[in-house]
């Protein structure tokens, strides 16, 4: 579980002009979930993001990686292990010139015995598709592709928590649905998902929708709670997703429909 | 001014030859005895034979013998200044050679001369080429594990091994990234109008100035991103990194190892009582 307790977070802390980021921020992320974290650009989200891994430690408040503190000094490769991390750009996080040394690099930096690392590797290429792909080099993959590889690299980690800062924003559409799908297959596998994104469409599966705005939290609850309110998720320059959209116009226009459809399917049996 | 997109780095052939599959650090040693070798070779003979057996070496590696030697082909011209330079100038050293061949002013060419070049000169070649067949058969990641593997015996003295190799490997991974990279640049500029292949010597520079300064802010920025995301996945330099691939000696290294030594052994005893060092 993590726990994010009433954290702030400045750039710069110590100067005379700090950078406000992160304010009076709490959060409960249970083993299991999958969590969007929604907002327009520079409303925080990025920065709450690297908080989850020890990447940044809180100015004020606390992060607790199941019950590890963050802000211990000794713990943070235990909290890294724990908790991987994917970013945006998939050609700034691949390391190794071929796809299966990549894929080894976390577990590689552990310390584990070579056989195990082997096992391992094979498991989350197995697992993100990619033992077709295993000698080529990254600059030869699609942009989805390489996306699965990071997805992959922190599977061999073995890691309960997975961080996503927004992992779609440059890809093609093709792309979008093999990171969505990457999602799916870390679910069943029991990994915790955290989501970073700006496409309010990425957030329909997640258990927990959590919307931030100029370093607040300033919305959370499931989807359908969430996307309810798309008049003040519009104020915060944000959308609720096409289908949703519609459903609420048609609501607007007199039909028996809740203005918080989630998907085509549901709102083909409203009509 | 399309920039190849499966670029080569080096110049591997990958085939599946015997040479191919050696231990990367045993190629490495056997290279570095056979260019040692090279040194007390002091006849023509001697560095036929030494040619026969690297062209040996070659043909087991399933490597089209003139495709090997056409990377001979940029350091011609350097050889071949370099030898007549060395001739025209070093006839004092030679002062006393009763053997010219030529004498114009300073200009003293003796007949010793020119063998010392000579050999020099076959001396070079080989040691190009003995370098193009170790590059040709073994990829810059093998070659990069290899050099891994033998420089941690000096991790005690404190040669970090394990953070030389990475850099290595980063570079070559990001050589494709840059250079698709450079690609995009290029044409974004020239879409605005920027002229990139016109003009004298120094427009040209001008011209390379709005490519590369984005190229080179692009390129911090990608280092710092990779430097948190190395982080992330719990990168703390060598200490306490295991590898997946472990490098292990097979019966081929050895025998390639028997080989070699049976090799230098035959032909130094050769060139010192069979061959007459004048040849």
């Amino acid at each position: 579980m993590i726990r994010v307790e009433n954290v702030g977070f400045a750039y710069n802390a110590t100067s005379p002009n700090p950078i406000r980021a992160l304010e009076g921020v709490s959060l409960q992320i249970n083993k299991g979930e999958f969590v969007a974290i929604v907002g327009h650009n520079g409303s925080g989200k990025s920065t709450l993001a690297k908080h989850f891994n020890a990447l940044l430690l809180p100015t004020e408040g606390d992060v607790w990686i199941d019950g590890i503190n963050t802000k211990d000094k000794k713990s943070v490769w235990d909290i890294r292990q724990k908790v991987g991390m994917v970013f945006q750009n998939p050609d700034n996080q691949l390391v190794a010139t071929v796809v299966e040394d990549d894929v080894a690099f976390g577990p590689e930096n552990l310390g584990i015995p070579s056989e195990e690392i082997q096992r391992r590797t094979e498991e989350a290429m197995a697992l993100m598709r990619l033992t077709e792909v295993r000698d080529k080099a990254p600059h030869m993959l699609s942009g989805g592709q390489k996306q699965r590889v990071a997805i992959a690299g922190i599977l061999a980690m073995r890691s309960d928590y997975v961080v996503m800062d927004e992992p779609t924003s440059v890809l093609d559409p093709l792309g979008r649905l093999e990171v969505m799908e990457s999602i799916r297959v870390l679910r069943r596998e029991g990994i915790t998902v955290i989501l970073i994104t700006h496409f309010m469409h990425e957030a329909i599966e997640a258990d927990q929708v959590v919307v931030m705005d100029g370093g607040r939290m300033v919305m959370s609850g499931s989807p359908r709670e969430v996307f309810a309110q798309a008049d003040k998720l519009r104020s915060l320059s944000l959308d609720v997703p096409l289908v949703t959209q519609v459903a609420a116009r048609l609501a607007r226009m007199g039909l028996d429909i809740p203005p918080n459809v989630l998907s085509v399917e549901e709102l083909m049996e409203y009509l | 001014m399309e920039l190849s997109k499966d670029i080569t780095l080096g110049q591997y052939v990958p085939r599946d030859s015997v040479i191919h599959k050696l231990d990367p650090r045993v190629k490495i040693i056997l290279w570095m005895v056979l260019v040692t070798a090279l040194f007390f070779i002091r006849t023509y003979t001697g560095y036929l034979v030494f040619f026969i057996f690297l062209m040996g070496v070659i043909h087991l590696a399933q490597i089209p013998i003139l495709y090997a030697l056409r990377g001979l082909r940029p350091a011609i011209p350097f050889i071949v200044v370099l030898f007549i330079i060395q001739l025209l100038f070093s006839g004092s050293l030679y002062a006393d050679s009763t053997n010219v061949l030529f004498e114009w002013s300073f200009i003293r060419i003796t007949a010793e001369a020119v063998r010392t070049y000579s050999l020099t000169i076959c001396r070079v070649i080989l040691l190009f080429f003995s370098v193009t067949l170790l590059t040709l058969a073994t990829s810059l990641v093998g070659l990069t594990d290899g050099m891994e593997s033998l420089m941690s015996v000096g991790r005690p003295i404190g040669v970090p091994a394990n953070e030389l190799a990475m850099v290595m490997v980063i570079a070559l991974r990001f050589v494709p990234t840059l250079v698709e990279e450079l690609e995009r640049i290029m044409k974004a500029q020239m879409a605005r109008g920027a002229e990139v292949e016109t003009g004298n010597f120094i427009q040209r520079t001008k011209q390379r100035i709005p490519i590369l300064i984005p190229l080179l802010m692009n390129t911090f920025q990608r280092a710092e991103e990779l430097i948190i995301a190395m982080e992330a996945r719990c990168y703390r330099g060598g200490k306490g990194r295991t590898k997946r691939k472990t490098l292990r000696l097979g019966i081929l290294d050895y025998q390639a190892i028997a080989v070699t030594i049976l090799f230098l052994v035959v032909f130094f005893s050769l060139t010192k009582y069979v061959i007459p060092a004048s040849w």
